[in-house]
């Protein structure tokens, strides 16, 4: 595959200057024009929308409207720095973010790499449709499962491994220091399996001709591992690092109400941004608040992520986001 | 391909584990909707019960004729939403994955940003409902659903990556237009992102409830999910206010555990029965893919 | 980086000219709702004169709908019971010249749901409405409409029953919402199973002391006897459901005046500084060490009553029935849960609520701001507090089809179930007269006297702060901040899960430091105004 006889003339392409841009949009119209479909479609789904992000400034009343209602600057923000455990609830949503981002790509990627070693088409089958049937079942559903394990009386733990055992019986849903562990792995149990679906996705597409070249050099399976699969899936890792950081003040409010059956004795461990916010709007009905809390996560996500993707763009410009 | 044809076991054995880890709990999921009720409250979730009870499908046999709707529109919605999203995610991943093409760091941006800021609820339905007045129709329930700027980007990461860009060059040498080159050239190399793409898009279609419980108030238009879950939510609602409603007065009871749980198997059955022969489609798609590429 | 930051203020200012744009639209939309719904009831008659016939009939009213939204699961016939009343109304009241439109919204998306439909002006009229559905939020984002005068032009079957118990729906002095009417509270007090009553022959009437400690040798013979059997299940007991009701008037949950001190007194109090709260809790801690309550007493949707199906259960704390003659510590059938249980029940009442405000705001009608015709909604709802048939109609179906009456009550039809009748739902008291109404078969059939002869009892016992109503706006983010605090230590310490005698100072001190004294002198201050004002 003689990949890199012509590729040059299209970076000379690219950096031709600005004053040409409609000449050079009028060369590429239908590329414009395949990216229509998806622009209009944003246009509409999540641009028209977006004046909603006023509603965070300001105290919507139904009769005046939104554009008629009263400014009120800041004031819906307040609430979120209302409790003296605000540094704590932002702590715990950024700690848990990092730590699901970092045990589910290791994880997935070595999924994706012991997939693609199986050489049995069926086994091959059956791992992958059963690895993603926990992405399947809701939320709701995962909270009763994890109640079936750690009911006080009736759970599995207690019932039949620690009392067997002869072992105190634990209280789960008072005792806020087992939850980082079983948060995380309940975490881990939904999503891999998805992930890795992505990731396998990507090694798949990688040219055979590279291992034959490795095998052909000697190279053991670990060493085409290392040298080739996991170096060519860099670029989507980084991707989806990305997207992930950008979500970093956003906790996946289903795990961490729902498989925590909302018990507000865990919340020293487990208590982030999201669930807050719903218990506050419980308070007061008001969601001027979510406005404003929801315009926060994602101005500091935006904040990271151009920060991230200008270092990215430093060592590699094709991996960035844009 | 490989002339290697046995697999290591120390490659099994943990995937063996993952799966039993995922296939318990689906177990458990179904022993408990044919558990009796007094069971369940004497001795919790089991994986084998003395007593099978169909209480619990017995009673959904009640709303069979609303199921079976619904799960028409389910299918309808999932299947014309996943190939109109794959066709227009793709069209645009593709433009923003041509290092040439001038818009392509703008387009990109736009797409992420919408992925971090969005407008909220209210707005949303106002543009739905006022503007394209699309409540209670079926394209509200698609067309929501149709582009997501984390598919965008994965597809694109795969078009930059696995696609030389030698390839398209040659083609438009040889004189395709970039349609052509898109349609018969890059859509068929990538079949392995599409088939995840695809993958990904069916299963969001088919998990949405969202949506309907925004935008659809004619029962005859409930997605299944939404069907399924609206039970829950209602169960989940009466409990949240149980301590500040004055209980006398908004005596509800919820439905029963076996109950809940068998709505969560009808739920899930569907989708992992369909799931083997979709899949068998999207591996054929990953190895043709493997193969050219 | 430039070509960046160009594309985003491009993006950006595009955003704000659509934005502008469509808020506008929006915005318009709502005031064509409001426009026609801020010059209420007097002028109806006026309004729809012109265009039909001017001179023969003044009164001759244009048709209108009125589109009623309430919080229901959907049922199957509802078109053929629209119908019906749409019928029973054109014959029985042609002038009023009013059809109906039932609008049932599912519990678990009545929130969002609700809350589109007012902030983007949805019009209907008749909207159920309750202190803890956002009653509050719904009056302050000017979602209702004021109703004094539409109701005392239009709602005389209304002032008939519900005349005094309209101050706690008031806010500014004006009135928002139409209060049920029926029961005024409830007793409290704990449910036994007669079974267990009857083996071990226990003395009931020993709770009429009042105190919750003779109850401890029956748990502790119930434990040492009867192994798989909870002595006492709950959740989150008893603090809430007997404490709150015994021990104090609340101001805002939590919060309140002590009413064991001096009928003068109205200093404000936290709950959690009572004694009593504590000499409570630290029973709860003693029972729940002793193994005497069930350990998941705080899982969210346990369903005690499923215990004692099971016949896992001696006893609960619970709201009592309203039954003929129930007083303190007097042991009575507990007949509906009996019913619903399959086993027979006994309840011992342990306390009456006294008449609070919030009682009063938990089930009511409002009108929306965006009817186009809310005297005629005003008039279709009194018409709910007089007319049997209609009540009937909307609670119990069509008779011979969704329901029959036996012997003055009403029952299924033939060989029919709840779940294949096509209209069954227990909402009598969302809406209207609910002492007008049918009992069903296996209810007492004098329910609804018992309800009023409870009611002339639990009048006389008025809360002293009976009709105040608090003001939560200017402490709107201490109040964010000390629910989250409660959220870690309430349950906890009420379900007995907590040693009181250690976590209830760290709670009270994090409380204080949350702001639970701004609160407290908020709510003084309010409460000041209101004695003030009303010569308390």
């Amino acid at each position: 595959m003689a990949t890199s006889i012509i590729a040059p003339a299209t970076e000379t392409i690219a950096s031709k200057p600005q004053k040409k841009l409609l000449q050079r949009l009028w060369k590429y119209r239908s590329l414009l024009i395949l990216a229509i479909p998806g622009f209009a479609l944003l246009f509409v789904n999540n641009y028209l929308p977006m004046f909603g992000i006023f509603l965070a400034f300001k105290n919507l009343n139904y009769t005046k409207g939104i554009l008629g209602s009263d400014w009120v600057g800041f004031d819906n923000f307040k609430f979120m720095f209302a409790s003296n455990d605000a540094w704590m609830i932002i702590k715990h949503t950024i700690l848990y973010n990092f730590t699901f981002l970092a045990i589910n790509t290791v994880l997935a990627v070595l999924l994706a790499v012991l997939l693609n070693e199986v050489r049995n088409r069926i086994l091959s089958k059956f791992f992958q449709s059963t690895m993603l049937l926990p992405h399947f079942i809701s939320m709701v559903i995962v909270g009763y499962l994890v109640y079936g394990f750690l009911n006080p009386e009736l759970g599995f733990i207690n019932k039949s491994i620690l009392e067997p055992l002869g072992k105190e019986t634990i209280a789960w849903y008072a005792s806020p220091e087992y939850w980082p562990y079983i948060l995380t792995i309940v975490n881990t149990w939904k999503s891999v399996g998805y992930l890795a679906v992505v990731y396998l996705a990507a090694i798949v597409g990688i040219d055979q001709e590279y291992y034959e070249a490795a095998r052909i050099d000697g190279a053991g399976r670990w060493k085409q591992m290392t040298k080739i699969t996991v170096p060519l899936i860099t670029p989507v890792i980084i991707i989806m690092t990305l997207l992930a950081i950008g979500r970093i003040f956003n906790a996946d409010f289903g795990l961490f109400y729902q498989a925590t059956m909302a018990s507000g004795m865990l919340k020293s461990t487990t208590e982030v941004i999201d669930t807050y916010v719903y218990n506050a709007l419980l308070v007061t009905g008001d969601t001027g608040l979510a406005a404003a809390a929801g315009l926060l996560q994602s101005v500091v996500g935006f904040i990271l992520v151009i920060t991230v993707n200008r270092i990215v763009k430093r060592f590699s410009s094709d991996n960035a986001l844009f | 391909m490989t002339p290697k044809n046995r697999t290591n076991p120390l490659v099994l054995i943990p995937l063996f584990l993952l799966s039993l880890a995922c296939l318990i709990p689906l177990w458990l999921i179904f022993m408990v909707s044919l558990t009796n009720e007094n069971d369940i409250s004497t001795y919790g979730y089991r994986f084998w019960t003395d007593n099978f009870d169909f209480t619990a499908y017995r009673y959904l046999r009640h709303d069979a004729e609303t199921i079976g709707r619904a799960f028409g529109v389910s299918i309808l919605v999932t299947i014309i939403g996943t190939v109109v999203s794959l066709f227009v995610t793709s069209a645009m991943a593709y433009s923003l994955s041509r290092k040439e093409f001038p818009l392509r760091g703008f387009l990109s941006f736009y797409v992420f940003f919408t992925m971090l800021f969005s407008g909220g609820l209210l707005p949303w339905y106002l543009v739905y409902t006022r503007m394209f007045h699309l409540q209670d129709t079926l394209m509200v329930l698609i067309i929501p659903g149709l582009i997501g700027g984390f598919n965008i980007f994965i597809m694109r990461t795969f078009f930059t990556n696995s696609i030389p860009p030698s390839l398209i060059d040659s083609a438009q040498i040889d004189g395709a237009s970039e349609y052509r080159t898109y349609f018969s050239i890059i859509l068929p190399l990538s079949l392995p992102v599409l088939a995840t793409i695809g993958l990904f898009v069916t299963v969001s279609y088919w998990n949405d409830w969202f949506t309907s419980l925004v935008f659809i108030n004619n029962e005859k238009l409930y997605t299944l999910q939404y069907f399924l879950n609206k039970t829950l939510l209602n169960a989940l609602f009466l409990q949240s206010i149980a301590n500040k409603a004055y209980s006398s007065t908004a005596i509800i009871t919820p439905p029963l555990e076996s109950i809940r749980m068998a709505m969560a198997m009808l739920a899930i059955l569907p989708i992992s029965l369909v799931f083997p022969f979709l899949q068998k489609y999207f591996v054929k798609g990953l190895t043709i893919g493997a193969v050219k590429g | 980086m430039k070509k960046l930051r160009a594309s985003s203020i491009l993006l950006l200012s595009t955003l704000l000219v659509i934005g502008m744009a469509l808020a506008g639209c929006s915005n318009n939309d709502n005031n064509a709702g409001n426009t026609v719904s801020t010059t209420p009831s007097p002028t109806t008659s006026a309004q729809t004169e012109p265009s039909t016939s001017p001179s023969d009939e003044p009164k001759a009213l244009e048709p209108y709908e009125v589109v009623m939204v309430y919080p229901d699961a959907p049922q199957k016939d509802q078109d053929s019971v629209e119908d019906a009343m749409n019928e029973y109304l054109s014959t029985a009241y042609p002038d009023l010249n009013v059809t109906v439109k039932l609008n049932p919204i599912d519990w678990g998306s009545w929130g969002d749901k609700t809350n589109l439909m007012m902030a983007s002006g949805d019009k209907f009229d008749l909207f159920f409405t309750a202190g803890w559905l956002g009653f509050e939020t719904q009056v302050n984002k000017g979602g209702l409409l004021p109703l004094d005068d539409l109701l005392a032009q239009y709602g005389p079957d209304i002032e008939a029953v519900e005349k005094d118990y309209h101050d706690a729906a008031r806010r500014q002095g004006k009135l928002y919402g139409i209060h049920t009417h029926q029961e005024l509270g409830n007793q409290q007090g704990i449910a036994f199973s007669k079974e267990l009553v009857d083996k071990y022959n226990f003395d009931l009437t020993v709770l009429k002391s009042g105190n919750l400690k003779d109850l401890e040798p029956m748990l502790k013979t119930i434990q040492e006897n009867e192994p798989g059997v909870t002595p006492f299940v709950g959740p989150a007991w008893p603090l809430d459901a007997y404490f709150g009701s015994s021990s104090m008037d609340e101001v805002i949950g939590g919060y309140g005046i002590d009413v064991s001190t001096d009928a003068s007194n109205y200093t404000v109090v936290s709950r959690y500084d009572m004694p009593r709260f504590k000499e409570l809790a630290s029973l709860t801690r003693e029972w729940f060490q002793a193994g005497y309550i069930n350990k998941d007493g705080l899982t969210q949707g346990l369903d005690i009553w499923q215990k004692f199906k099971a016949k896992k259960a001696f006893a609960t704390m619970a709201d009592m029935e309203i039954v003929a003659d129930s007083n303190i510590g007097e042991p009575k059938p507990m007949p509906s849960r009996s019913v619903a249980t399959g086993i027979e029940i006994i309840q011992v009442p342990m306390n009456t609520d006294r008449l609070q405000t919030g009682k009063l705001t938990a089930t009511m009608q409002a009108i929306s701001k965006t009817s186009k015709d809310p005297a005629r909604a005003m008039m279709l709802l009194n018409l709910f507090f007089k007319d049997q048939k209609l009540l009937t109609l909307f609670n119990f179906g069509i008779e011979g089809k969704h329901h029959v009456l036996k012997d003055g009550q009403v029952a299924l039809p033939d060989g029919q179930t709840q779940d294949s009748v096509g209209f069954y739902h227990d909402i009598m008291w969302q809406i209207g007269n609910q002492m007008l109404n049918y009992t069903r078969q296996g209810e007492d059939p004098n329910k609804y006297s018992n309800y009023e002869s409870f009611n002339r009892l639990i009048a006389q016992k008025q809360s002293r702060l009976f009709g105040f109503v608090f003001d939560s706006e200017p402490v709107q983010n201490e109040l964010i901040a000390l629910d989250n605090v409660k959220k870690e230590f309430e349950d906890g310490i009420k379900s007995g899960q907590m040693d009181p005698e250690k976590n209830l100072p760290r709670f009270i001190e994090k409380m204080k430091a949350a702001g639970m004294d701004q609160v407290i002198a908020e709510a003084q201050k309010q409460v000041d105004a209101w004695r003030a004002a009303n010569g308390k």
